[in-house]
């Protein structure tokens, strides 16, 4: 199709629509525009046609390659569409000619795209405006602002008449002279049948007619006529219509009458099958269903709807609505005509709005389908807050006090903590809770340690922040364990630690173990309430005191444990109280000094201090003190006494625990024995001295001699053999006791010049007093016998002894026998003392035997009992001068004496 | 006796003196108070023998206790108290030749009946009478001036006043305690 060609195309009104007025109203109506277009500005004089005007052309139209712009004129009342030609460049536009019948009609321009695939596919429209038709009269309509006029005039000479009108007629060349020369039936050529489908455009030329003048006119015609072209004569050489909607095969006949400038006409049909198309009607798709969250931009797509054939639908006219849900959105277009665009709206929750897209096709088949957006609205992320930076001490436990907050969530947010910087890396208890903790690690010096938290909203949006924990080095605490003591086996003892301090922190723990020093273990019981202190029994002790030592170690609340504090218990054993001891039972003399000694008394588990004794008296006369009566050795004087009488005292002694006991000692106190009468001792006999280490001299000459025995006494200075050896002096006595000269012959007695005791002299006649008699010691008196008066019946004893004249061969009984013959005159005789035997004696010759002839060399009894043993008394050796203890039951030599 | 009580016995003998003898009355007194004078000068004359004995032993000295009762009177360790038979025969020389004692400077070693004339046989550990001479060890010998009669002989005679008896005794080996005695009649 050219331009020229379309500038003489014409339009045929439909006629069965218009039919009834279109005898009388109907004019052919060009289109121009009103102003802006001076150039193009409608020609109005007579002779110009094709009246051209520039078409409003919307800017937002995009020119398509290969798609040619095609403007209707549509008529919504009775839904007529005229269509407009276009010039090439698009910017100028010429009307067909449009019979119209006056009256006002409503019409808008409609815009399309013309291509070979998808034919006409509606772009955008005007709103409709009036169209007043009247007879002469040119019609003005403003279409988007442009207006046009509509120039009604049947023979383009400005007046109006509708007498005149003729369908397809061009005025113009209707009114061109007639040719001159012999004519010629034109040539009639409609072309070939064809075959089209519904819908199809079709055009049929008459281009193949001719003439041997000029055509002057076309007429197509549908014959019969079934409404295809609308009733419209078409009186261009190009036929234009639409294959009509079939439900068969169709065949329509046209006919093309061509009409020479003779105006001989000549005719020809033919025949376009109209063969159904199948469905057409396009296929809307309104995209997938979507979620979004609010705010987003929102792009409905259809651009996947296609055709009926599942091409893309060029023509076709896409709206989109929406049909549920609430808000109501503003819906936007989109550079894609299939698309629509929107803004998510604000919701408070998730939202489903549902928008249809209807898809129509040129012949106005539409369908529709619907998409779902859900619109959700925005998760508002959470807050963090680790809390705030803290200082805490070593080993003690620190708490990351965290919170968060999610604004939109349904239910808490998530906590994590997590150790970002710093060293040591501690272990966090309950990371996943808001409060974490962990124990502060022992550190040596301040350390920083870094926390973060993460607080996490159930949509997964996450805040952060963190916390700075600087721990600082814990500083041990001090233990006391007290002070050493002593304490007494199966005490209770308390160990308290409580003096242990912290500097900085508290005491946590206390630890108390006993140090195995050998001593017993003994078995720690903490207290119940206070843990510093522990309790135990102290152990026996009998074997002596020995020391517990204990060892105290505290652990303050950074689980820091103090350097060890020991404390030692000594154990002694319970005192036992003192033993009193007064002394031994003992007898005494008047005039005796009685010493009371305590010193026997004793302290089992001490020493008794010089403060620990008291002596009373218990019994005793009247005026009697002690002297030291608080002291270990007290004393007194025996008093005088007439018979044997008991002085009890009383020793208390006290220890130094304060235990006190008692003892008593009973003093008998005899009555002090007659006064001696002076008697001086003999001399020993000794003339030699003696050397050192040994050696004696015969005479007074040796070591110290001036200090040696033969240095002094009678020995030295009345040395007199004659009388008897050495110092000795002896006088011979008669039986009637008269003395004697040293040089008589018989005599009884011997008495002694320096002690003036006169003594026995045995004889060798086998009589009473033969010197080979023997007894056993007796003393039945009951005073000095030392408790045991010995045997009565010498005789009896082991070796016997052998006496005549005495009953019993004892002491007693010889020297009852001797006085009661009176010797010497004398009837006191008994047994020498000790040391009146020992008297006679010369240690150095033992016996004078000039004046003791018989004596035998052997042991001779004294009446001096034994005080070791009340079994025993003295003897002396007239062998050798010394003195033994004999058994009184033994046979033993006996010379009597008397005297002083 | 026990055999503990001898230990403090022994104890004491140098210590503090003779707690006390073992005296029977029913032996007579071989050495009653009544037969001796005390004097101030810490001797104390024996009446019977005339002799004049120093209370205390050889390198002890008498402490009366500040009192004129004998009771407490006490014979106290103050210098050497052992002596071999040589050196009691020279320190009775000594004392003589050094003051003397009590006003007296004829000071000796009792001879062998001297000595045993104060035993106080009644008693006996000591067999001694100890209101005149406290403090006497209960079984301590003392040295006599007079040598065993033996020729060559190397012992000298002691008492031995634990029981009151002799006791020979070696004159350069053994050690013994000394009395001093003077005068006698």
């Amino acid at each position: 199709m050219s331009l020229s060609d379309s500038m003489t195309r014409k339009t045929k009104l439909n006629r069965s629509r218009f039919g009834a007025a279109l005898a009388t109203t109907a004019c052919w109506l060009t289109l121009s525009t009103g102003c802006g277009y001076t150039d193009n500005a409608p020609d109005k004089s007579a002779g110009s046609t094709g009246n051209s005007v520039q078409l409003p052309y919307p800017a937002a139209l995009t020119k398509v390659p290969n798609a040619t712009l095609v403007v209707k004129l549509y008529f919504p009342d009775n839904l007529e569409e005229k269509t407009l030609r276009i010039s090439d460049d698009g910017a100028k536009i010429t009307s067909d000619a449009i019979l119209l019948p006056v009256g006002t009609y409503k019409a808008r321009l409609r815009y399309y795209y013309y291509t070979e695939a998808y034919g006409e596919l509606l772009v955008t429209e005007s709103a409709d405006q009036d169209l007043e038709v009247v007879a002469g009269q040119v019609s003005t309509v403003s279409f988007m602002d442009l207006p046009f006029d509509f120039n009604i005039d049947e023979d383009h000479d400005g007046i109006i008449n509708l007498d005149e009108l003729k369908l397809g007629t061009n005025p113009r060349v209707a009114d061109a002279p007639p040719g001159g020369s012999t004519n010629q039936p034109p040539h009639a050529d409609a072309g070939a049948d064809i075959t089209v489908t519904a819908g199809d455009p079709v055009s049929l030329s008459a281009s193949g007619s001719t003439d041997d003048g000029s055509i002057k006119s076309y007429l197509w015609q549908e014959v019969p006529d079934t409404g295809v072209l609308n009733g419209v004569v078409t009186s261009e050489q190009v036929l234009n219509f639409t294959a009509p909607t079939v439900t068969a095969d169709t065949p329509l006949v046209f006919k093309l009458t061509v009409t020479d400038d003779a105006d001989v006409s000549a005719e020809d049909t033919v025949t376009v099958t109209v063969q159904p198309r199948a469905n057409t009607t396009p296929i809307a798709k309104a995209g997938a269903n979507q979620t979004v969250l609010e705010g987003d931009s929102v792009v409905l797509d259809g651009s996947l709807s296609t055709d009926s054939q599942g091409k893309a639908c060029v023509a076709c006219t896409f709206t989109w609505q929406q049909t549920a849900g609430q808000p109501t959105v503003q819906l936007q277009a989109d550079t894609n005509p299939a698309n629509a665009i929107f803004t998510a709206p604000v919701v408070t929750a998730s939202t489903s709005l549902v928008f249809t897209l209807k898809v129509s096709n040129a012949a106005n088949e539409s369908s529709t389908a619907s998409t779902t957006i859900t619109v959700n609205p925005k998760n508002k992320p959470p807050t963090a807050n680790a809390g705030p930076d803290q200082t805490v001490l070593a080993g003690t436990g620190a708490t990351l006090q965290g919170s968060g907050n999610d604004p939109d969530g349904s239910r808490a947010p998530t906590f994590a903590w997590t150790q970002i910087a710093g060293a040591p890396t501690v272990t966090l208890k309950n990371a996943n809770l808001a409060t974490a903790s962990f124990t502060a690690p022992l550190v040596g010096a301040s350390s920083k340690l870094t926390f973060q938290l993460k607080v996490t909203d159930e949509a997964g949006a996450s805040a952060f922040d963190s916390a700075v924990i600087t721990i600082t080095p814990d500083v041990p605490p001090t233990a006391i364990a007290g002070t050493n003591r002593s304490v007494t086996e199966g005490a209770a003892v308390t160990l308290d630690g409580s003096a242990s301090s912290d500097s900085d922190g508290k005491i946590i723990a206390f630890t108390w173990t006993q140090v195995s020093n050998g001593a017993p273990a003994v078995n720690l019981q903490t207290d119940a309430i206070n843990p510093a202190i522990t309790r135990f029994t102290a152990p026996a002790a009998a074997a002596g005191p020995f020391d517990l030592v204990f060892q105290l170690v505290v652990t303050d609340n950074s689980n820091v444990a103090s350097a060890p504090a020991t404390v030692t218990i000594t154990v002694n054993p319970k005192n036992i109280p003192p033993i009193a001891d007064a002394g031994a039972n003992r007898s005494v003399q008047s005039s005796d000094a009685v010493r009371l000694d305590g010193g026997y008394s004793s302290d089992p588990d001490g020493v008794l201090p010089s403060t620990a004794y008291q002596w009373s008296l218990v019994q005793a006369p009247t005026g009697l003190t002690l002297l030291n009566a608080n002291k270990v050795l007290a004393g007194f004087t025996a008093p005088p006494v007439t018979k044997a009488s008991d002085i009890i005292a009383k020793l208390t002694v006290t220890d130094s625990a304060g235990d006190s006991a008692s003892a008593t000692v009973t003093v008998t106190v005899y009555p002090a024995p007659p006064i001696q009468t002076a008697m001086a001792l003999n001399d020993t006999g000794i003339t030699f001295g003696g050397n050192v280490p040994s050696g004696n001299n015969p005479t007074c000459i040796g070591e110290t001699i001036n200090q040696q025995d033969c240095s002094f006494g009678r020995d030295a200075t009345a040395n007199n053999d004659a009388d008897g050896v050495a110092g000795l002096q002896f006088t011979k006595i008669d039986a009637a006791g008269n003395p004697l000269a040293v040089s008589a012959a018989v005599w009884d007695c011997v008495n002694d010049e320096v002690t003036h005791l006169m003594w026995e002299t045995k004889v060798n006649t086998n009589a009473l007093r033969d010197y080979r008699h023997s007894y056993s010691w007796f003393n039945s008196t009951g005073v000095n016998d030392g408790g045991n008066p010995g045997t009565s019946d010498g005789t009896a004893v082991a070796v016997g002894a052998s006496c005549v004249d005495v009953v019993g061969c004892n002491t007693e009984a010889y020297v009852a026998r001797v006085n009661a013959i009176g010797l010497c005159g004398h009837n006191d005789w008994r047994l020498p003392t000790r040391d009146e035997l020992r008297g006679i004696i010369s240690y150095n010759t033992i016996i004078d035997f000039n004046f003791f002839p018989y004596t035998k060399g052997s042991y001779y009894w004294t009446s001096t009992p034994s005080a070791s043993s009340g079994a025993a008394a003295w003897v002396v050796s007239l062998n050798s001068g010394n003195d033994y203890q004999f058994d009184k039951a033994t046979a033993r030599y006996v010379m009597l004496v008397r005297g002083p | 006796m026990t055999a503990k009580h001898c230990i403090v016995m022994l104890i004491w003998a140098t210590a503090a003196g003779a707690a006390g003898a073992d005296c029977l009355p029913s032996i007579n007194a071989t050495s009653p108070t009544n037969r001796f004078t005390v004097n101030s000068n810490g001797t104390a004359t024996d009446n019977v023998t005339g002799l004049v004995w120093k209370r205390c032993s050889q390198g002890y000295t008498l402490n009366d206790g500040g009192t004129a009762d004998l009771a407490d009177d006490r014979c106290l360790p103050t210098n050497a108290y052992d002596f071999y038979w040589k050196d009691a025969l020279l320190a009775a020389q000594t004392v003589n030749a050094t003051g003397g004692f009590a006003n007296a400077t004829d000071w000796r070693v009792p001879n062998l009946k001297e000595l045993s004339s104060i035993a106080e046989l009644r008693c006996s550990a000591p067999a001694i009478n100890l209101t005149i001479f406290p403090d006497t060890p209960p079984a301590t010998k003392y040295w006599t001036s007079s040598p065993l009669y033996t020729l060559a002989d190397t012992d000298a005679y002691q008492i031995d006043f634990k029981s009151g008896g002799h006791f020979l005794a070696d004159r350069a080996i053994v050690l013994a305690h000394l009395r001093l005695v003077r005068g006698g009649f």
